[in-house]
């Protein structure tokens, strides 16, 4: 992407620049196709399933994670909550049927959602945008927040999750906004969710080393690669802000956030011109999620503990995949006009 | 960017000396290379001892000089250090039974040549290999790129054909028999465009800075 015009129409409509990305640089990213073509055919079979059950203008079924990456494999989590808004209580009978139905199709074995009382359950709205910061804003309310923003794809109830999302959204941008400035507020709380999902994996090791968290390993690789990609896939359209008048920052933000991290990657990297570095970023990230969609792969992370990951060609391989995707993130943000942005706001 | 050990000649073999110093320059990359055979013993002993190595981005540079191992044996020796690299440098023209090396998957790169290998300089060249290695991943030599053609055409045809397998390049010039010198003012403008197109990949120095 060459013109200015052209950049700024492709950072304002993300959705499908990987394609882009794709035929710029003649690389193709095959697992993330695959998994992008699976996704969609998942959640159409889910919404015939449970939505017609779970339909209401009272709450929203939502999925997160891969399903909202579009990265669905076929031994992903399924990270789902019901988000309660209006005037609808979690403990209403119709709540609680839509929770009685979803469980009855999502989560089940090995698809099981995470154990933190995060997903797999109801939740109000409400506390998503009247507590940030400070001590009642929990790391369960953090995470639920930014996951909203950042990767959530509603199964049912698309009008409230929208409503919710825009809520949230509108919060972070009532005021102090300025023309040209990354939008501070949510910055700050973007990269406190990043960091705080670092600190928690530390936070989660026993002390000792050998513990009981089967999960340590995978936990580790996820956060050298999805999770990585979670906050990138935020941070950058929050710095591309600077490129915006105060009054189109809220529709850009909501056209980055609903298109995939992986689109608004390669959307940035195109619009900065950097096409092989682009299409090296996220051909590793393929890469990884290839190896997520090996069962052999995601066993052998499973076996790994810490003392005997260090001799793992698999998580050497995948610590190389982290390290590409480091290097071309940081490549994007500080060797393109992104870099005086990136040094005057990612620090303090 | 990093130093690799190559240029470093008076200390050569002495693996914890040439990583101080490559590691006095930048801790960010280096390339350890073993460019001749009866090195790689050394270096491999020295990679698995108690040394925990500073870099972000370690390259091995395998053997290309005085070969003499059985290439299923050499493989063996570079697929063991997997846990210690990011990725092994091999030379095209060193590699005869190019089969064995597929299990070395990613963390294998094969490098551009110049024009005093007998293959390994053109796209056309170097296509059988890297078709042999789907896996395999480049390592663009900007200097040997110019060696083949000074206009950097046949340069910008392989970053266009493998730029997404870049695993990093290699920055000198060269002087007239080919030899890895400082990168000098006029190659520095030349390089520019295609040096452009790396700048997420570590770029590993071949030889002393001007400045050194």
């Amino acid at each position: 992407m060459d013109t200015r015009s052209g950049a700024a129409e492709l950072l304002s409509h993300p959705e499908g620049a990987l394609e882009d990305l794709s035929k710029a640089s003649g690389t193709t990213f095959p697992n993330l196709a695959s998994a992008r073509a699976h996704t969609p055919e998942r959640l159409a079979t889910l919404r015939r399933d449970i939505g017609p059950l779970c339909e209401s203008d009272r709450f929203s079924i939502v999925l997160f994670g891969s399903w909202a990456r579009r990265e669905l494999t076929p031994h992903s989590d399924d990270d789902w909550a019901i988000l309660v808004g209006g005037e609808a209580s979690v403990n209403d009978s119709d709540v609680e049927a839509a929770l009685a139905a979803t469980r009855d199709c999502l989560g089940q074995g090995a698809a099981k959602p995470g154990s933190q009382e995060i997903f797999g359950l109801a939740f109000r709205f409400d506390d998503l945008v009247t507590k940030i910061g400070l001590d009642d804003d929990t790391n369960t309310n953090l995470t639920r927040r930014m996951l909203l923003l950042l990767e959530s794809v509603p199964v049912s109830g698309q009008e409230v999750w929208e409503a919710c999302r825009n809520e949230v959204l509108e919060r972070y941008l009532a005021r102090g906004l300025k023309s040209h400035r990354p939008p501070r507020f949510l910055l700050n709380d973007l990269v406190r969710y990043w960091r705080t999902i670092c600190v928690d994996f530390e936070g989660k090791h026993p002390l000792g080393g050998e513990g009981g968290d089967q999960k340590w390993v995978t936990r580790n690789a996820k956060l050298r690669t999805s999770r990585k990609m979670l906050f990138a896939g935020g941070l950058i359209p929050v710095l591309m802000c600077h490129l915006r008048e105060v009054s189109e920052m809220p529709e850009f933000l909501r056209a980055q956030l609903h298109a995939p991290p992986t689109d608004r990657l390669a959307a940035a990297f195109l619009a900065e011109g950097m096409v092989d570095e682009g299409a090296r970023t996220l051909a590793a990230y393929d890469k990884w999620v290839g190896l997520l969609q090996n069962e052999l792969c995601r066993k052998e992370l499973l076996e790994l503990t810490e003392a005997t990951r260090e001799s793992s060609r698999l998580f050497q391989q995948i610590t190389g995949l982290g390290r590409q995707l480091d290097r071309g993130l940081l490549a994007l943000l500080f060797d393109t006009q992104l870099g005086g942005i990136t040094r005057n706001f990612g620090i303090f | 960017m990093g130093w690799s050990t190559g240029f470093l000649t008076e200390e050569r073999g002495q693996w914890r000396a040439l990583a101080r110093r490559a590691a006095e320059h930048s801790t960010l990359a280096a390339e350890l290379s073993a460019l001749s055979e009866p090195e790689l013993p050394g270096l491999v002993s020295y990679l698995f001892s108690d040394d925990a190595l500073p870099f972000l981005f370690l390259s091995i540079h395998g053997p290309s000089k005085k070969r003499e191992l059985p290439e299923a044996e050499l493989v063996d020796i570079l697929a063991d250090l997997q846990t210690k690299a990011e990725v092994v440098v091999l030379h095209p023209d060193a590699m005869h039974d190019v089969s064995q090396y597929r299990r070395l998957g990613t963390f294998l790169a094969i490098e551009n040549m110049d024009s005093r290998k007998g293959t390994g300089h053109t796209v056309e060249q170097l296509e059988p290999i890297m078709a042999a290695l789907p896996d395999a991943r480049l390592c663009f030599d900007v200097a040997h790129a110019k060696d083949i053609d000074s206009s950097m055409h046949e340069g910008v045809r392989i970053l266009d054909r493998w730029g997404d397998r870049l695993s990093h390049v290699h920055v000198s010039s060269l002087d007239s028999s080919c030899h890895h010198v400082s990168l000098t003012p006029e190659d520095e403008r030349l390089f520019a465009p295609l040096l452009d197109r790396c700048r997420d990949v570590p770029w590993i120095l071949e030889a002393a800075p001007r400045s050194f």
